[in-house]
């Protein structure tokens, strides 16, 4: 087999750190052609690698990191059939990691790729078809964006929501932040044009019970609670709520913008199923939507692509004791004050009357070690939003307590100066304890709050009557359920990673799988929609192949070598691998080459392709020999 | 003479560590040899025997736990990477000579301290403190 290296010198980042003459010299001697180029991935230097390589030829690059421009020259050699293609690091392993050595390096790095090249072998693609439909997990913002733009392309879409109504959190918001615009005149258009798509169908109450099949046809089940009121009859005009005897009603239709339009019956609450005959609400439904006798139901779709937007919730603060949240009246977190404000409820400070004196806590329970370690970046500007309506509707005296102010977006700091103007004032510390407790008689029947003040010196008290804390964002429940269930890898605080952060946000690693929204990562409602219609476009385009090609035949088994333990299907974590009668099968389209069944493969019965252990053998031998 | 190092790098995280270290131009051990991997879940014992049969040290750097691309690689190498480290102490080798080490793509800066500080212990300098 005919070899040729190419060598790259990266503008002098290479070349200016290593000799590359000499790295020619050395390897020109056994027996490789060796080529060098001053700037390979350049036009220029595409077409001089292009020229120089003939069909059937192993060609080992050493230019930068294969993350970078490995793509290009792997596509290119695909394209001229090359037998082999691999490329090292030579920028970021050898040249610019330490002057003393850097030449040994790359000799070493070079020679080992060199001997390795032979066994290597890339995967077979293979054509998969694809189904023609999309389901998108979670009827938030992103969710509902996702389905919308994807709806357009007239194929099916489905739509699954875990709560008895579409929207998420976004419903329940009363302003948006920075220019306090009314948050249900930018969502409720969004939710009425969903009803409007024939091609979506909704499925609410719902939750994900199984994923089966494999890219590009997965196989969903689907687990609907009933909500004991038919949507299709029901016009929601509320009668039933008026009439339910139980306090609160056991009927809800909570979201001021319900879609579907149609209450649901919380069986825990209701007298009817508790066995005392109850069915007012029955009686007085002229539309006789009442369902009682409805029970769970399975449903079975198929699908071609998946879109996970499963969403945030706000950090649990009643993890923090010395917050007292849920254990003292007057505490309350962002989410219950946006709730309150949307749906025109009375806000009652710790003696139950209206508050005068209003504490906001920022990061309540972010940037601290013991809770959430990061910043969402999102609840500052939430915050100052919450600060600023407190301070118009009820003329109270606010406090914002903050760690650091992170505004986003231009606008962010022209709503701060909004802020000031209007007499919220600004602390910057930790709050230490909110208590029942006064440490000044005067502040009797008042929450006392301790906190630093980091810009002047000791700690201070004050005394309020309501206490806004502000949590950071964390991936909703169920979400680690979800990745589960569809082989996705959420990050160490639980959100889901892309495929690249930068430039491939919305992809995941499976194919026909993507994310959008909170799940992802913190994400305001201009980004979550963004992200939605990101990955409805990805879904879409992907969607509308008629087949997908993919990497396959990434193991090979060999059977005379195979003790039949198969500890290689049960360490497969794609499940990728099963025994049949004629022995080991790989589910090609299952499959994502990691290698862990050969690793585990105690009789060396299965190999990687594209990185068998011969590979690594041998590169290790020509380390060993080298210099 | 000084020490050899073997680092296997998951390509999914220290072998990006190490490359957004590189871009900072740091000085590290000439003996160092970077040599990347897919995961380290993919592993095979054989190649971690070959390499320790040829250097001072061994590195085998992958993802933090429930960062894994591949769900639990990280996890299974960490099994098969203690189980190895037992077999060398009963064998009456050094267990220190191999090193694991998980950090994530950002983490460079602590991926070259900590290549520096087992090159310190591989040449007898930190042994014993």
């Amino acid at each position: 087999m005919r070899t040729k290296v190419f060598l790259c010198e990266c503008g002098g980042n290479i070349s200016e750190n290593l000799d590359l003459k000499a790295l020619k010299k050395a390897l020109a001697s056994s027996g490789v052609e060796v080529l060098r180029h001053p700037f390979l991935c350049s036009p220029e230097g595409q077409a001089f690698f292009e020229a120089r390589i003939l069909p059937g030829e192993a060609v080992l690059v050493g230019a930068c990191s294969p993350h970078l421009h490995g793509p290009t020259f792997k596509t290119l050699s695909k394209k001229l059939r090359v037998r082999a293609f691999h490329m090292v690091a030579l920028r970021e392993e050898a040249a610019w990691i330490g002057k003393e050595g850097a030449y040994q390096r790359a000799l070493r790095l070079l020679k080992g790729a060199l001997s390795a090249l032979p066994y290597y072998q890339a995967p077979d693609l293979k054509e998969f078809p694809i189904t023609k439909a999309l389901l998108i997990i979670g009827g938030g913002i992103a969710g509902l964006s996702a389905a919308l733009k994807a709806s357009e392309k007239e194929l099916p879409v489905y739509l699954v929501e875990r709560e008895a109504f579409l929207g998420g959190k976004a419903v329940f918001l009363d302003r948006l932040y920075p220019r306090l615009e009314c948050a249900s005149c930018l969502v409720s258009p969004r939710l009425s044009a969903l009803s409007h798509q024939k091609n979506i169908r909704l499925y609410t109450l719902s939750r994900v019970l199984q994923v089966g099949g494999r890219p590009g046809a997965y196989e969903v089940t689907l687990e609907e609670r009933p909500r004991y009121v038919d949507p299709e009859r029901c016009h929601g005009c509320g009668e039933c709520l008026r009439v339910c005897p139980v306090n609160p009603p056991a009927l809800t239709m909570d979201p001021p913008h319900p879609v579907p339009r149609a209450p649901v019956i919380h069986a825990a609450r209701c007298l009817h199923f508790k066995g005392e005959g109850c069915s007012r609400c029955k009686e007085v439904c002229s539309r006789k939507a009442i369902r009682f006798e409805e029970n769970p139901r399975l449903h079975r779709l198929k699908v071609g692509g998946i879109i996970v937007a499963t969403g945030f919730k706000p950090y649990p603060v009643e993890k923090i004791p010395y917050y007292g949240y849920k254990r003292l009246p007057g505490v309350i977190t962002l989410w219950d004050l946006e709730k309150a404000f949307c749906q025109k409820e009375a806000l009652r400070g710790f003696d139950g009357g209206p508050p005068r004196k209003v504490a906001v806590v920022h990061c309540a329970g972010s940037r601290d070690r013991r809770h959430l370690s990061y910043c969402s970046e999102i609840c500052c500007g939430l915050a100052l939003k919450a600060g600023i309506l407190l301070r118009e509707r009820l003329s109270a005296e606010v406090y914002h307590f903050y760690l650091d102010l992170r505004l986003k977006s231009p606008e962010g700091e022209a709503l701060l100066r909004r802020a000031k103007e209007e007499g919220l004032r600004f602390i910057r510390g930790q709050v230490a304890e909110i208590s029942e407790v006064p440490l000044r008689p005067e502040d009797e029947g008042r929450l006392t709050l301790l906190a630093e003040n980091t810009l002047q010196p000791g700690q201070k008290v004050w005394a309020v009557d309501l206490v806004v804390l502000v949590p950071g964002f964390v991936p909703e429940g169920g979400s680690e359920e979800v990745a589960s269930l569809l082989g996705l890898c959420p990050d160490r605080f639980g959100f889901f990673s892309p495929r690249e952060e930068k430039t491939a946000p919305v992809e995941t690693l499976r194919k026909g799988i993507w994310i959008a929204g909170a799940a992802s990562g913190p994400k305001d409602l201009s980004e979550s929609v963004l992200s939605g219609e990101a990955a409805a476009l990805e879904a879409l385009l992907f969607l509308e192949k008629s087949a997908f090609l993919a990497d396959t035949e990434w193991v090979d088994w060999e059977e005379e070598r195979c003790g039949r333990c198969w500890l290689c299907v049960e360490v497969c974590p794609f499940k990728a691998l099963r025994v049949s009668p004629k022995g080991l099968k790989v589910e090609e389209a299952l499959c994502c080459g990691c290698g862990l069944c050969a690793s585990a493969c105690p009789s060396g019965a299965l190999r990687i392709k594209p990185f068998p252990r011969q590979a690594y053998l041998q590169t290790l031998e020509a380390l060993a020999n080298a210099p | 003479m000084p020490p050899k190092i073997i680092g296997f790098l998951c390509e999914w995280c220290a072998a990006r560590a190490l490359e957004n270290l590189a871009f900072h131009r740091p000085e590290l051990p000439p003996g160092f040899q970077p040599l990347r991997i897919n995961c380290t879940g993919s592993l095979e014992l054989e190649v971690v025997t070959k390499a320790l049969a040829q250097a001072e040290g061994v590195l085998v750097a992958g993802c933090p736990s429930g960062e894994c691309h591949f769900k639990e690689g990280n996890l299974r190498a960490g099994l098969h990477l203690e189980a190895l480290r037992r077999v060398l102490s009963a064998l009456g080798e050094d267990p220190r000579r191999l090193k694991v080490l998980w950090l994530s793509a950002g983490e460079g800066e602590r991926l070259g301290e900590e290549i520096w500080k087992f090159y310190r212990e591989l040449s007898h300098e930190d042994r014993g403190s």
